[in-house]
C-alpha cells in the first residue's frame, strides 16, 4: 500500500496583480482563460475572455513612469507597502480629468477595470522599495 | 517534463501580436537586437482582419 500522501498544493486566493519589468506594466487578471487584449488608451488596456468577451481583468502600462510621477509624490508610501490597484486607478482617472468626461467609452473602461480592482481588494505583487530602484 | 498549455479554437476576429522592445534602435546595426516584453491577442481591424485594429494610430511605421 502506498503511504505516501499528496501534498497540499491548495493555498488561499491572493488577488494580486503582477507588475511585468520588461513590458513596464501591471497585469490583474481574475480567471486563467484564452483572452484578448482591448486597448483603451496607452495606460489602460481591458483584458476580456476571448470567446465570450467577458471581462476578465486589465493591463496598466508605462506604470513606472506613473507610479514616480503621480503616486509615489501624492501618497505618503512606506518601502514595505503595497499599492492598491483602485488607488492607481483613481490617481490615473484624477490625472486624465476632462479627457475621460469627453469619452464615454474610456470613461466606462476606467469604471469597470476599478470596480474589479475594488472587489479583488487587489495589490501589486511587490513592495514600494521594488518598484522605487 | 508537463505542459498545462491547451489548445483552444481562436475567433475568426482576433490577430496575435507580440511586442518587441528594439535594443538598437536607430543604429546602424544589420541584426536587429531586441527583447520580446509580452503578447496575446488583439481584436483585428475591421478593414484588413490580418492587422491590429486601430493600427494605423497605435504604431509608427508599418515595415512590412
Amino acid at each position: 500500500m502506498n503511504t505516501h500522501l499528496a501534498p497540499d498544493l491548495r493555498s488561499p486566493y491572493q488577488p494580486l496583480a503582477m507588475y511585468l519589468d520588461d513590458a513596464d506594466s501591471v497585469e490583474y487578471v481574475r480567471r486563467d482563460v484564452a483572452c484578448v487584449y482591448r486597448r483603451v488608451d496607452g495606460f489602460l488596456t481591458l483584458v476580456l475572455d476571448l470567446n465570450t468577451k467577458e471581462l476578465t481583468g486589465f493591463r496598466l502600462k508605462g506604470f513606472r513612469n506613473f507610479f514616480l510621477k503621480h503616486l509615489k509624490p501624492r501618497y505618503q508610501l512606506l518601502d514595505d507597502d503595497f499599492i492598491s490597484l483602485v488607488s492607481v486607478i483613481e490617481e490615473a482617472v484624477q490625472v486624465m480629468g476632462d479627457a475621460l468626461v469627453s469619452h464615454p467609452e474610456r470613461k466606462d473602461a476606467y469604471r469597470q477595470a476599478r470596480k474589479m480592482a475594488f472587489e479583488g481588494k487587489a495589490k501589486i505583487d511587490r513592495p514600494i522599495s521594488g518598484m522605487a530602484a | 517534463m508537463v505542459s498545462v498549455a491547451l489548445k483552444v479554437a481562436v475567433p475568426q476576429d482576433v490577430v496575435f501580436v507580440v511586442y518587441i522592445r528594439l535594443n538598437n534602435l536607430g543604429g546602424k546595426h544589420e541584426t536587429v537586437v531586441g527583447t520580446v516584453t509580452h503578447w496575446g491577442f488583439v481584436e483585428a481591424d475591421p478593414n484588413d482582419p490580418m492587422l491590429p485594429i486601430d493600427y494605423s494610430s497605435r504604431y509608427y511605421t508599418r515595415l512590412w
